[in-house]
């Protein structure tokens, strides 16, 4: 009975207490198995990523600003191979190092709140996922040290990261950073898909569970289908490195594409892997700023559940040119791959439909997905039609398609979760002056940095180069990508600033400020240790909405008896 | 209600939207102006596919941002909440049903334009064969051959001017795509197409260039270091000026075959290099009737020598060599000295590696 | 507004939903492992086979001929050490000490022998990882089934210590039962790279 006003997660004189058995603060972080510290240490560090691979990216943008330079920086000079070696380890951080880790650190803390669980099914496996993060990132970054990272791109194609092109210990750390992160990424999926099978509350069942929880669960199993194959590609290539094995050397009876198609086997269910969970966090954003329930639970699920599994048979889409696949088929899977996605464009454009929408930052940076993320999406028709990719595949039109997803939608719908949820987290809001100027600012950059690059991909200016020549009629265009990149820059750093101001000072609100729908805000903010000591009965969908407004529960449990009784 | 009020952002917006349309309109959608005939294919279906995805675009665009804007809400407002919506079957049913059936006539179109670039013909009216290195090209023309029965070749040198392929305007070219090293991409913007450098693949394409100019071509797949430079141009011209050009190369190439201008004697001090069991030249050349030096640099840790022969069979016949210099491993700089030889043409070889290590050796009159 | 003061009651539940039961969670994740494992050794199958399809010559002419003596007797070896594991988990289920415990020894034994047969047999054949496509194929196959089956034997050798112990019974035997569908899996392994590597050389 939270009647009485112990509060076991605070000090007597209110402060937030380090929610772990163990006494020393410190020790704390290190040793703890908690569902929730986990998930901050997850952000903090996917955080301090995007900061490390957001600069990487600000230097590969003011290197293109002007045709034919070569930039010069304090201790840094742009050369041609200081500019692979960016670009390889820029992808690859924002992948592996900050996505994944912020899709973990969303997962990690709301999917046992959201199904009314005490903590994650294997809490001691959970805390070993993590510390792998920080572990692959050190054996990555370990390669400035030792003669020079990576350079061969984030897909290291083989024989460019072969060992006769590329030896030193750069792709060899590469590769080992990539296996260790994803060991980590695939114990978590496990973890992920028993707490949620087997750790529901009662009266939770699958088709009452938030969507959030089902886009966390159908990742998981993409991840635990996807990684373990590339992990043996990596191994391959390793294997080829430095063991004198032939896989992708055609010269003793390798082959080259192999590599590719092991590669994309991973690499295109890995953009699913990156944007389901965002797509979940956006589903639970605008249904609760709507005031309105979401428009098509059912067809959230089957869309979400038909995205996957197209999304393991579309993967060569990105091997179009190279003359040994089959172009048609692979389109076809392709274009058939947009209907489901087209399908909760249109859920989340009706669910705004005759609502009462608050208009705050959480929802703001929630239209602002939605708006980038139909770009996104409509380019890559370009790219799913096979014809018309012949031109732009390895352009900066793919560049720009891939950023539009990728980092304008992900951006705004990573946002919009941290708005929603930070009160959740500390008990504080976010400030929304600072939100509010963020998203603009935000919107700008992103249009700014990414738009451009759609024109210089169809003018013809390939990714991936150094430098490109005067008189070309790029200078102009990469200017102003350039500009924008530091746009979306300051965005990122109004947001630092944003959260330790507010981590502080920010507004204390109660435990539910947005009168919201799920279960993780039927708990405190932040939620004591043990999460719950008492839920709310478990009846549809949305249970703590219900629970505040008995008038609707009639309706939302008719709705509830009909998805059901007929889960087809 | 400020009903009128709410109302115009979406017009603007939509006003917008086709502003910048026509803006794009203007410039072929933004794309490249084609110049081969299957370029003109595919870019019709990029300007099909860019209206369809544009008028999307501005549908739902406009959508989202309507109903963010007209069902914001207001001062106001009640605490009341408004219609709690589920779903709709019916609806779910018809935006499921319309993309399927948009996506399908882009299929269609798509399949058409996949089958027309993918084709390759049997009896082209030219062949081009590509070879892609670390990182320039290297065009040659098979049917071309020159007396030494091999084929007339356009190199590309890194760091200095790209390669220039030539073709003729209107004809079937059919580009063969070779590497021996990583993959590249042969992609030209302007033919709208792309087809990687596979080692190990023998990739083949058709082109017909439909107008005469210069266009440039760029490798697409990043290859290493100096990816970024790996620039070439192609020069589309008329059929008799094809002809015109190719007489003129043939001619010069032969030229260079048979020893060429470059390799004439100048003083008597000839210098040659070994490295990757490679000489560094082809010809070597020196006064008649004079001794002369051979300074030659080993690089190798190798046997290497130098060695003049009569002929090119004089040394698999174990005939006597006119000149020997004597076998040592290297990194080393030996210089011999040489006895003066009568003019003629003959042969050096490394004796320890005749196969490898040959090339001409020019004995002749010296310059003026 | 706030939800807190609810207790746990009326759940109402729709029809079939009143027990979800099944898989403990240990073993669920043990599947879900094993699940992960499978995609891993197909990738490296489907790289056999794509190299296979490609070569002119499979083995290439100068690798002899393995012989399939050995792998024959490693193989029974290896089925009857699943049996045997069965036999270690019919008998915990039963708390019958004795099944289980002298089942799981043997299945221990088995394995360590399959081990230093598999080990010796990779050893004596006539070509190495470097020797072209086939030859890295070949060993990778084997060298990360053996790793798999070391894992095997290690998590099998920990089980059999803490049986002697008496550490499990009837009404805990979750990291048996999860180690019996692994050892399973390994197995089933097993006959693919027999099969594969082996019989249709």
């Amino acid at each position: 009975m939270a009647t009485t006003e112990v509060r076991p997660d605070l000090t007597p004189s209110g402060e937030i207490r380090v929610m772990s058995p163990y006494r020393a603060k410190w020790l704390g972080w290190f040793t703890t198995t908690d569902h929730k510290q986990i998930a901050k240490m997850y952000a903090v560090t996917a955080f301090f990523f995007l900061l490390v691979g957001g600069t990487m990216a600000l230097i590969i943008r003011t290197q293109l600003a002007a045709p034919e330079q070569t930039l010069s920086l304090p201790g840094l000079e742009v050369t041609e191979q200081v500019y692979n070696e960016l670009l390889t380890m820029h992808a690859t951080v924002m992948v592996f190092l900050f996505l994944t880790p912020m899709l973990a650190a969303f997962g990690n803390y709301f999917v046992p709140l959201q199904i009314g669980a005490a903590d994650m099914a294997f809490p001691r496996v959970n805390a070993f996922s993590y510390w792998m993060v920080p572990m692959g990132g050190i054996v990555l970054f370990l390669s400035y040290f030792t003669g020079g990272p990576a350079a061969a791109g984030w897909t290291s194609y083989s024989p460019l990261a072969g060992p006769q092109f590329s030896p030193g210990n750069g792709v060899n750390l590469w590769i080992g950073a990539l296996a260790i992160l994803g060991i980590s990424s695939t114990l978590g999926a496990i973890n992920f898909i028993v707490t949620i099978l087997k750790l529901r509350a009662p009266g939770m069942t699958m088709l009452r569970m938030p969507i959030f929880c089902w886009n966390m669960l159908i990742q998981s199993i993409l991840i635990l289908f996807s990684f373990p194959v590339v992990t043996a590609g990596l191994l391959l290539l390793w294997i080829d490195r430095n063991l004198g094995g032939a896989f992708f050397d055609p010269a003793n009876g390798g082959n080259v594409i192999l590599y590719q198609h092991i590669f994309w086997y991973f690499g295109h269910p890995e953009v699913y892997i990156l944007i389901l969970p965002l797509m979940g966090v956006i589903s639970e954003v605008i249904p609760v700023f709507s005031r309105k329930p979401l428009f098509g639970y059912k067809a959230f699920v089957y869309a979400t559940l038909s995205i996957a599994a197209l999304g393991t048979a579309v993967w060569a889409h990105h091997m179009f040119t190279t003359g040994a696949i089959d172009v048609k088929f692979f389109a076809a899977t392709s274009f058939l791959i947009s209907i489901p996605t087209g399908v909760k464009m249109f859920n989340w454009t009706a669910t705004m439909y005759k609502g009462k929408i608050w208009w705050n930052s959480s929802m703001l940076h929630a239209i602002g997905f939605l708006s980038m993320f139909l770009i996104g999406g409509i380019t890559g028709i370009f790219n799913a039609t096979g014809a018309i990719d012949f031109a732009i595949h390895d352009t900066y039109f793919v560049v720009g398609h891939f950023h539009y997803v990728l980092v304008s939608a992900a951006l705004f719908a990573m946002f919009a979760g941290l708005f929603y949820w930070f009160p959740k987290m500390t008990g504080r809001k976010l400030s929304e002056r600072l939100g509010i100027a963020q998203v603009i600012i935000l919107f700008i950059g992103v249009n700014m940095t990414f738009f451009p690059q759609f024109a210089l991909g169809l003018q013809g200016m390939p990714r991936r180069i150094q430098t490109y020549a005067d008189g070309l009629g790029w200078g102009w265009l990469n200017m102003l990508s350039t500009t924008g990149s530091f746009l979306v820059g300051t965005a990122v750093l109004l947001f630092v600033i944003n959260f330790f101001w507010s981590r502080k000072r920010g507004e204390i609100v109660g435990d539910n400020p947005w009168d919201a729908y799920t279960l993780e805000w039927a708990t405190t903010s932040p939620p004591p240790y043990y999460n719950f000591d008492a839920l709310p009965p478990i009846r549809t969908e949305r249970p703590v909405f219900d629970t505040n407004h008995p008038d609707v529960l009639a309706e939302d449990e008719e709705y509830d008896r009909r998805v059901s009784s007929h889960p087809l | 209600m400020p009903r009128s009020k709410t109302r115009r952002s979406p017009v603007a917006y939509g006003l917008g939207i086709l502003g910048l349309a026509a803006l794009l309109a203007g410039c072929g959608a933004g794309q490249v102006e084609p110049v081969t005939e299957q370029g003109n294919g595919l870019h019709g279906l990029y300007l099909i596919v860019f209206w369809m995805g544009f008028a999307i675009f501005a549908i739902v665009e406009i959508a989202i941002f309507y109903m963010a804007i007209r069902y914001r809400r207001r001062k106001q407002d009640d605490e009341s909440l408004p219609p709690q919506i589920h779903g709709n079957d019916k609806l779910e049913i018809l935006w499921t049903t319309i993309p399927a059936i948009i996506v399908i006539v882009l299929f269609v179109l798509s399949w058409i334009q996949i089958t027309n670039v993918q084709e390759v013909s049997a009896d082209p009216g030219m062949r081009v064969e590509v070879q892609g290195f670390q990182w320039q090209w290297t065009f040659s023309y098979p049917d071309e051959t020159l007396s030494n029965g091999e084929p007339v070749q356009v190199a590309g040198v890194l760091g200095e001017a790209p390669p220039t392929l030539v073709v003729p305007v209107d004809t079937v070219i059919q580009m063969s795509l070779k590497s021996e090293d990583v993959i590249h991409s042969f992609y030209i913007p302007q033919a709208l197409y792309k087809l990687d450098v596979v080692p190990g693949l023998d990739n083949k394409f058709d082109i017909t260039f439909d107008e005469v100019g210069r266009f440039r071509g760029q490798c697409a797949e990043l290859c290493g270091l100096s990816h970024a430079q790996m620039v070439f141009f192609v020069e589309v011209v008329t059929q008799d000026d094809f002809r015109a050009w190719m007489t003129k190369t043939r001619t010069a190439a032969e030229r260079e075959a048979s020893g060429g201008d470059k390799c004439k004697p100048e003083g008597t001090k000839v210098e040659v290099a070994a490295k990757n069991v490679k000489f560094d030249k082809e010809c070597l050349a020196a006064p008649a009737g004079t001794p002369f030096q051979i300074v030659f640099d080993n690089q190798e840790a190798i046997d290497h020598n130098v060695a003049i022969y009569q002929s090119e069979e004089a040394q698999p016949a174990g005939e006597a060599a006119l000149f020997q210099g004597e076998i040592f491993k290297g990194p080393k700089e030996v210089t011999y000295d040489v006895d003066p030889i009568p003019a003629g043409k003959y042969y050096f070889v490394c004796d320890v590696h005749p196969t490898a290590m040959k090339g001409t050796f020019n004995i002749g009159e010296p310059e003026g | 507004m706030t939800a807190t003061t609810l207790e746990r009651e009326d759940w109402s539940l729709p029809e079939g939903h009143e027990d979800e039961g099944g898989m403990s969670m240990p073993v669920m994740g043990t599947v879900l492992f094993i699940a992960s494992e499978v995609m891993f050794f197909a990738t490296l199958f489907g790289t056999y086979f794509a190299l296979r399809s490609a070569a002119s010559e499979w083995p290439p002419a100068d690798i002899e001929e393995l012989s399939i003596f050995i792998p024959i007797i490693l193989t029974a070896i290896l089925i009857t050490s699943s049996f045997s594991m069965h036999g270690a988990v019919w008998g915990v289920r039963r708390d019958n000490r004795t099944v289980f415990v002298s089942s799981l020894a043997i299945t221990v034994l088995l394995g360590a022998v399959f081990l230093v047969g598999e080990v010796f047999d990779a050893l004596e054949a006539g070509f190495e990882i470097s020797t072209g496509a086939y030859g890295s194929i070949f060993f990778t196959i084997l060298a990360f089934h053996v790793l798999h089956v070391t894992g095997g034997v290690v998590f099998l050798t920990y089980l059999l210590i803490g049986a002697a112990n008496g550490r499990f019974s009837s009404r805990n035997y979750q990291q048996v039962e999860s180690a019996s569908y692994y050892w399973h899996f390994v197995d089933v392994v097993w006959i693919f790279v027999f099969t594969t590597l082996y019989i249709i050389q």
